[in-house]
C-alpha cells in the first residue's frame, strides 16, 4: 500500500501535466480538466487499493482519463469550442498572457478536434506526450499497427485541414 | 501555421504548451495525498474492526435467538397447562386490580376475576374427570381382554361339555320318545 502511494505520487509528478492536457484538448475546459484529472489520480488509487496489478500504470492513468473525459461529455457539462471562443472565454493557459499565444492555441485546437477523436487521440498522445506506440496500443484497446497506420492518418488528415484552413 | 514536418509541426506546439499553473498541480497533489491517507486509515481501520464486528455481529444473533426461544418457552410454560400460569395469572390479577382505582369497577374485577377462577376449576374438574373415566374404560377393556383370553384358553373343554349336554339332552329326547310310543301303543291297545 506505502509503495503504491510512492508510485502514484511519483506519476503524479511526471504525468499531470500531460494527463491535464489531454483532459483539456477534450473538454475544452480547465477547471473540468483539472477536476478529471484529479479523479483519474484517485479512481487509479482504489484501483490499486482493490488488489489490482498496474502493468503500465501510464497507460492506466490515461485510460481512466479518456474514461472520465467521455462521462463529461456524455454527460453534457462541456460546450462546444467554437461556442467557448464566440463568447470569448478563456480557453487558453491562463499563464499565456500573450493574446496571440492564446489564438494560436485555439486554433491549433480547433484544428485537431475538427480530427475524428480516435485519430486526434492517438495522434496528440504520439507527438504531444512523446508517448510509445506500445502504451498507446494499450491506452486505445487497439494493436500497435492499429495505432501506427491512425497516427499516420491522422498527420495526413491533420496537414490537409491545415491546407485548408 | 506551417506543417513542414509530420514529427516536428508547429501545428502542435500551442498544445504541448498546455500544463498546469503550479499552484493548480499543488493543490490537486495535496487532495490526492490527503484522499490516499483517508482511504488507507479507513481501509486499516475496517480490516481491524472486522474480526470484532463479526463477533458483536453473531453474538447479537446468539441473544436473540436466545431470547426469542425464551419468551416462547415462557409463554408455552405460562399458559393455561402451564408451570408458571397460577403465579403469572396471580401476579397480572394484582396488577389488573392495583390500576384499577374506581371501587365499583375493582368489585367488578374481583367478581369477574372469582368467576374466571370458578370456571377454570369447573374445567380442569371436568378434564380430570374425563381422564378417569377415560381410564376405568381402559382398564375395563383390559380386563374384557384377558378374560377372553381366558376363554379361548378354555375352548375344547367347553366343546366337550357342550357336546355331552347335546348327547344327555338325545338321550333324555330319545327316551321320551320311547315312553310316548309306549303310550300310544297301550292307549290303542285300551281302545281297540
Amino acid at each position: 500500500m506505502k509503495d503504491y502511494r510512492q508510485q502514484l505520487l511519483a506519476a503524479y509528478e511526471q504525468y499531470a501535466d500531460a494527463l491535464f492536457r489531454y483532459c483539456y484538448v477534450r473538454l475544452q475546459d480547465r477547471e473540468l480538466a483539472k477536476d478529471a484529472v484529479q479523479e483519474a489520480y484517485t479512481r487509479t488509487w482504489r484501483w490499486l487499493t482493490d488488489g489490482n496489478e498496474p502493468r503500465n500504470l501510464r497507460a492506466l492513468l490515461y485510460r481512466t482519463a479518456a474514461n472520465i473525459s467521455i462521462d463529461e461529455l456524455r454527460r453534457g457539462r462541456t460546450e462546444s469550442l467554437d461556442a467557448l471562443t464566440e463568447q470569448g472565454a478563456d480557453i487558453a493557459d491562463p499563464s499565456a498572457t500573450d493574446p496571440s499565444v492564446a489564438a494560436r492555441l485555439a486554433e491549433a485546437l480547433t484544428l485537431v478536434n475538427r480530427l475524428e477523436p480516435k485519430y486526434r487521440d492517438a495522434l496528440l498522445m504520439r507527438h504531444v506526450d512523446d508517448m510509445p506506440v506500445k502504451d498507446i496500443a494499450i491506452v486505445l484497446g487497439e494493436s500497435e499497427n492499429a495505432v501506427s497506420v491512425r497516427i499516420h492518418r491522422a498527420i495526413a488528415k491533420l496537414k490537409e485541414l491545415h491546407d485548408h484552413a | 501555421m506551417t506543417m513542414h514536418d509530420t514529427e516536428n509541426n508547429d501545428a502542435l506546439s500551442p498544445i504541448r504548451e498546455i500544463s498546469l499553473a503550479p499552484g493548480e498541480k499543488r493543490r490537486i497533489r495535496l487532495h490526492l495525498e490527503a484522499y490516499i491517507d483517508v482511504q488507507s486509515a479507513r481501509t486499516s481501520s475496517r480490516s481491524r474492526g472486522g474480526w470484532f464486528s463479526h463477533h458483536v455481529g453473531l453474538a447479537v444473533v446468539v441473544l436473540i435467538a436466545v431470547t426469542a426461544g425464551g419468551t416462547v418457552t415462557l409463554a408455552h410454560w405460562s399458559g393455561p397447562d402451564g408451570f408458571f400460569y397460577p403465579f403469572r395469572k396471580s401476579v397480572t390479577e394484582r396488577v389488573e386490580l392495583a390500576l384499577t382505582f374506581d371501587d365499583e369497577e375493582r368489585l367488578d374485577k374481583e367478581m369477574e376475576q372469582l368467576e374466571r377462577a370458578l370456571g377454570e376449576e369447573e374445567l380442569f374438574a371436568e378434564r380430570e374427570f374425563a381422564a378417569l373415566a377415560a381410564e376405568s374404560v381402559a382398564e375395563e377393556r383390559n380386563e374384557d381382554e384377558e378374560e377372553n383370553e381366558d376363554d379361548d384358553d378354555r375352548a375344547p373343554e367347553r366343546d366337550a361339555e357342550a357336546q355331552r349336554d347335546m348327547d344327555d339332552f338325545d338321550r333324555e329326547l330319545n327316551g321320551l320318545e320311547k315312553e310316548l310310543r309306549e303310550f300310544d301303543r297301550e292307549a290303542e291297545d285300551e281302545l281297540g
